[in-house]
């Protein structure tokens, strides 16, 4: 970990280049540009606000539905959104990868960088509905920080070991893709956990964006500490899994310019 | 000081294997490998086949050899773009290459885009490639076309281009892999002059041209490659000479 913190820093420049280019190109020819990323949580918040507040009512406690949402919303959109970019990005750099050296990790990275930024333009929409629906913050939520970048690092894991598996079948991309749209269900995003029942709620937890969602939310709406247990789940779940992912990795890495 | 050395270094290439490997065709080969074992043994080729050699910093060496003799690969090896089956590498000082037309340049980028992405890449900082980017585009002549996409760029423009900013990066070591064979009679004589200056300046060459005649020029050293083996490796005269006798056998 501390080796990619300091290629990190060394690389510092070339993420920065990598990942504005890959901004740059998203939001090139396209004439609402930066606010495309605003539309995706926005469509899929008026959707399932209105299924889940005009036809069947979801749960929610005190907390209006939208806000409830919109918290498991934009982390999850950033989960999904990270790995679907990440996921190919070595395959679609074949170009540098056979040209030129450098440590590979970069690319999924600048991916992931690209899609932090997305997710900070949707923060924003977070930040209206907190105002609109006069929700009331709390000191935790200064904890805030540590569960994006426990996100972040789950992200990255899953990102080194299927980029990397990628490169030598491409199944992986395409399955992933269909993956995480299910994934979505299998994570308290659009309903709360309590209406799962118990046992099902134990095997939920292994689903390690379970609890990251469920942090977020306890933080951001509810003002409530967050649910160390499920924190700690999260966390041993993503230091295992990025600890695979590394060693895949590296193992891999140095036949990629030769099979790409 | 020695700058590349390469001691008993093997590289296998497996045949058979398709670009695009699907999960579907892999389990077709596995299933055919258990009905006729044995039946690909041979669908590996040795693209080099335990090749040992030393260059000293400063020297300008030319590679030459038909095509699919291993010079590419050989390039790759040195530029630590992949890694050798068997034998070491050692490689002292920061690389510069240029591999099979092109510097590793974004299609979609301009060409402003590319000189700093690919300076970064060869290790400068965007304060540097600040610094001597009027340079870099002057010696491209690519004035006119700087903010265009590269895509759009012919392939001598492009050669132009990764070498303006492969020859401004602070190397030690450039990589060139038939260079001449894309650019025209103005570039070759400036490429000419360049190396002259690089050679001057303590810089490692390290070559690949069909052209004999360009490689005499540049380089004082050759060596010859014949199906992933080192047939000589002496003064460049004498490497041409062997060469041409070789091909007109
Ligand atoms: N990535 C690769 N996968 C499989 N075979 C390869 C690969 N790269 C090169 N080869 C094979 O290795 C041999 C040497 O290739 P190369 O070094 O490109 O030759 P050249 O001397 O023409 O540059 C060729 O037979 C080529 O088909
Ligand atoms: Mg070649």
């Amino acid at each position: 970990m501390i080796r990619y913190l300091a290629d990190f820093i060394r690389y510092r420049e070339l993420i920065e280049l990598l990942t504005a280019r890959e901004i740059k190109a998203r939001y090139k020819q396209s004439a609402l540009g930066i606010l495309w990323a605003l539309f995706q949580p926005a469509i899929m918040l008026i959707l399932f606000s209105a299924i889940f507040t005009k036809i069947v009512r979801m749960p929610t406690g005190d907390t209006p539905y939208p806000v409830f949402l919109l918290s498991g919303l934009i982390p999850w959109l950033f989960f999904s959104n990270a790995l679907n970019a990440a996921i190919p990005s070595l395959v679609s750099n074949a170009d540098l990868i056979k040209k030129i050296y450098f440590p590979r990790v970069i690319f999924p990275l600048a991916s992931i960088m690209a899609a932090a930024f997305d997710f900070l333009i949707a923060c924003s929409l977070l930040v209206v509905l907190l105002i609109y629906f006069k929700i009331k913050l709390t000191f935790w939520l200064l904890l805030l920080p540590l569960f994006i970048f426990l996100e972040f690092m789950l992200i990255v894991s899953i990102a080194l070991l299927l980029s990397a598996l990628n490169v030598f079948y491409r199944d992986v991309k395409n399955a992933l893709a269909n993956l995480i749209q299910i994934a979505m269900f299998a994570t308290p995003v659009i309903y709360p956990l309590s209406v799962i029942r118990p046992n099902l709620q134990k095997l939920l937890l292994l689903n390690p964006m379970t609890g990251i969602v469920e942090c977020f939310r306890n933080v951001l709406v509810m003002g409530t500490a967050p649910n160390w247990n499920f924190f700690f789940i999260s966390a041993i779940l993503t230091i295992a899994l990025f600890t695979t992912a590394h060693h895949l990795f590296k193992k891999l890495e140095p036949n990629f310019a030769d099979s790409i | 000081m020695t700058s590349i050395q390469f001691a008993n270094v093997t590289k296998t290439y497996h045949l058979k294997r398709e670009v695009y490997r699907s999960l579907a065709s892999q389990c077709n080969e596995a299933f055919l490998r258990i009905l006729k074992p044995h039946s690909d043994t041979k669908d590996y080729i040795h693209a080099l086949d335990n090749v040992s050699f030393e260059i000293t910093q400063g020297e300008s060496v030319g590679i030459i050899g038909a095509n699919g003799a291993g010079k590419s690969t050989l390039l790759r090896l040195i530029a630590n773009i992949s890694k050798p089956t068997s034998g070491t590498i050692t490689v002292h000082g920061q690389i510069a290459p240029l591999l099979e037309v092109g510097a590793g340049f974004h299609p979609e980028l301009t060409g402003r885009e590319n000189i700093f992405l690919n300076g970064v890449i060869l290790g400068m900082s965007k304060h540097d490639i600040r610094k001597c980017f009027d340079q870099i585009v002057t010696f491209a002549e690519l004035d006119k076309f700087i903010d265009s996409p590269v895509k759009l760029y012919s392939s001598g423009m492009y050669i132009r281009l990764g070498f303006s900013v492969a020859v401004h990066s602070n190397f030690d070591i450039l990589l060139a892999d038939e260079i001449f064979a894309v650019g025209d009679y103005r570039f070759r004589m400036k490429c000419l002059d360049k190396f002259g200056l690089l050679k001057k300046q303590g810089k490692t060459i390290v070559l690949i041209s069909h052209s004999l005649e360009q490689l005499q020029k540049h380089c004082q050293r050759g060596i010859l490659i014949r199906r992933g083996k080192i047939v000589i490796d002496a003064e460049i005269e004498q490497v041409c000479n062997q060469y041409q006798n070789m091909e007109q056998m």
